[in-house]
């Protein structure tokens, strides 16, 4: 059977060659909303997969180099002991004469100076002056990182090979400026450790530590509906008959920042953000009620009444896409709660400018989702304050990756419906230190 | 606006590039729908569907073929999947083939030649296993290839083919008749 040669198959085939079926203009909105979302869920990936590599490339990068640095700094015969075999070896010597606590702090205390100052295993060919002398290296690249709050009080250092306390003078050190190491005199401290006494140990103040920041976060968000269908009213000033909101706001921020360490407790950071934000709202209001204003002052003197078909029924259905770039910053609480795990508590605020909103008003008609209104907003401007708590755990020396809850206290948005936008989240964050 | 010039500012990512295409391609494509799905609800539906498909998948399109009809084929496939999965199928009949009459292929003498609107009505008003085959013989489907899209047998296409022709003639002849007494 020749497909092409029957009439009644021409005649179908040639008027459906022209047929042009005009479409509802509505149905691009929806097609092109469903586009910009396959879109964004690309570009996204995109951007998770460069924040990760990121927020990995940078810890690897500077953990590596940091540790380079530490490996020329240091010579090869020099005694390091980690915390746990110091921690070992301090044990049976002091278990019996001092408290627990004295003991942490002490060691604590002693471990921030690690770092910085590193105790050698005098070397064979090396002449030793007096059983208690002992080398101290200093590099200069270390000292410059040092500003001593107590000149004139001495440095309490701990001597891992030794297992005693040592003071080492400023002037020691000031003198020692042209020097790497430095020939020290220990001195036995014994006795005032049984006195199990706060130990009168003088740390050094170290200039701030910088962090870099990256993060990746999940937030919600609550919006509330357009006055203009409150009669230009706003929300608090109608007595609602009924007053019924379901609110599904959902989105992704990703951050990059630095943060400066003020002291060992107290931080203040600042980044660039990036986030995108999606509603989906039903209002559902029933008013019987509004406001008579006074001209003059515009506060309410009385409400009318209204009856019968006067009461005002709205049941409005949103769509909101919001894209923003914001500047935020934080200044914060923290707290070692262990060796591993640290606490934070900070006040963050945020500079936040929309790059993109498209807001669509729809209904539902037999399942299907159909269009009434719909607009793409201008710029705008929000303030918004969040309160976060977070835990850290350090992953290793300089590293610390970690989780923040964050809860909205203060907003200002003002878009051009005259809604607010509430953000709350989770954010996972990894901190690397410079 | 020319079709490559389209399909370039799309994969160049130039705003307004989608629209372009959207408004070239849309009547076609919700004709197609409108032919394979009837005009209801679900149309919309699929309409949609299609055209996120042509979206995604405009990429891959090589050139080879007419756009518009490298969208159709989408778009045909797209209606298909839908009456599958809405099981809009249970209406077509695999006839046994040692049962199948031995009946003449039906025509009409001339071509008529029908309004599109008129002669998409007359499709929409075909039970749904004629609509569904006569479109897509109509689309130049060969009984082979209609018998796999639809899982039944190529003489079974051949029969709903004949029965589907044997209405739409009596339109056909209908619609000529008072064309002419019009005349």
């Amino acid at each position: 059977m020749n497909k092409l040669n029957n009439n009644i198959d021409n005649s179908f085939r040639e008027a459906f060659d022209k047929l042009n079926v005009p479409v509802d203009k509505l149905l691009w909105q929806t097609i092109d909303d469903s586009i910009q979302k396959k879109i964004e869920r690309k570009s996204q990936r995109k951007k998770i997969i460069i924040a990760f590599l990121i927020g990995l490339i940078i810890p690897t990068f500077f953990y590596a180099y940091l540790n380079s640095t530490k490996k020329n700094n240091i010579n090869s015969n020099e005694t390091i002991l980690t915390y746990q075999e110091r921690d070992a070896k301090l044990k049976p010597t002091t278990d019996n004469s001092i408290s627990k606590t004295s003991i942490t702090k002490k060691v604590d205390d002693i471990s921030s100076n690690q770092s910085h100052f590193s105790i050698f295993k005098p070397q064979k060919n090396q002449s030793i002056k007096k059983d208690n002398d002992l080398n101290v290296f200093i590099s200069n690249d270390l000292k410059s990182r040092f500003t001593f709050k107590e000149t004139i009080n001495p440095i309490r250092l701990f001597n891992t090979k030794k297992l005693k306390l040592f003071d080492l003078l400023y002037d020691q050190i000031n003198n020692s400026k042209d020097k790497d190491t430095l020939l020290i005199s220990l001195k036995n401290i014994d006795s005032s450790l049984k006195t199990n006494t706060k130990p009168n140990v003088f740390i050094p103040i170290k200039q701030g530590k910088i962090f870099a920041l990256a993060s990746i976060g999940y937030v919600d968000g609550k919006t509330s509906i357009n006055e203009k269908y409150l009669e230009g009213e706003s929300h608090k000033d109608l007595p609602f008959v009924n007053n019924k909101q379901e609110n599904i706001g959902k989105g992704i921020k990703y951050y990059l920042g630095l943060e400066y360490r003020i002291g060992n407790n107290y931080f203040f950071n600042l980044g660039f953000s990036k986030s995108t934000l999606s509603f989906q709202n039903k209002f559902q209001y029933t008013f019987n009620q509004i406001p008579i204003r006074d001209s003059a002052t515009n506060k309410i003197i009385t409400y009318i009444t209204l009856s019968g078909n006067q009461v005002k029924n709205i049941n409005i259905n949103e769509r909101q896409r919001l894209k923003s770039i914001s500047i935020p910053f934080a200044f914060g609480y923290s707290k070692n709660l262990n060796r591993n795990f640290i606490f934070e508590l900070s006040i963050n605020g945020a500079l936040t400018k929309t790059t993109q909103t498209n807001i669509t008003y729809f209904s539902i008609q037999k399942g299907n989702i159909i269009p009434i209104e719909s607009y793409k907003e201008q710029k705008n401007w929000i303030y918004q304050a969040n309160l976060n708590i977070g835990f850290y755990k350090k992953l290793y020396k300089n590293t610390r990756i970690g989780m923040e809850l964050s809860k909205n206290i203060f907003n200002k948005y003002q878009s051009i419906n005259n809604t607010s936008i509430n953000r709350n989240g989770i954010t996972l964050i990894l901190k690397q230190q410079l | 606006m020319n079709e490559k010039l389209i399909i370039s500012n799309i994969l160049n990512g130039k705003k307004n590039a989608s629209k372009d295409l959207y408004d070239l391609l849309s009547p076609i494509v919700m004709g197609i729908c409108k032919r394979y799905i009837g005009k209801n609800d679900s149309c919309n539906d699929v309409f949609q569907e299609s055209f996120i498909k042509i979206f995604n998948s405009i990429g891959n399109f090589k050139g080879d073929s007419q756009l518009k009809t490298w969208a159709s084929s989408i778009t045909i496939n797209t209606s298909i999947n839908f009456l599958k999965k809405e099981n809009k199928m249970k209406f077509l009949i695999d006839y046994n083939n040692d049962n199948i009459p031995e009946t003449t292929e039906i025509d009409i003498e001339n071509k008529i030649e029908i309004e599109p609107e008129l002669a998409l009505d007359w499709i929409n008003e075909l039970p749904e296993n004629y609509r569904i085959v006569m479109n897509l013989f109509i689309d130049n489907k060969s009984h082979e290839e209609i018998s796999t899209i639809l899982n039944i047998s190529s003489s079974s296409s051949r029969v709903t083919l004949n029965r589907a022709r044997g209405v739409l003639k009596n339109r056909l002849e209908n619609y000529k008749r008072r064309h002419e007494q019009v005349k």
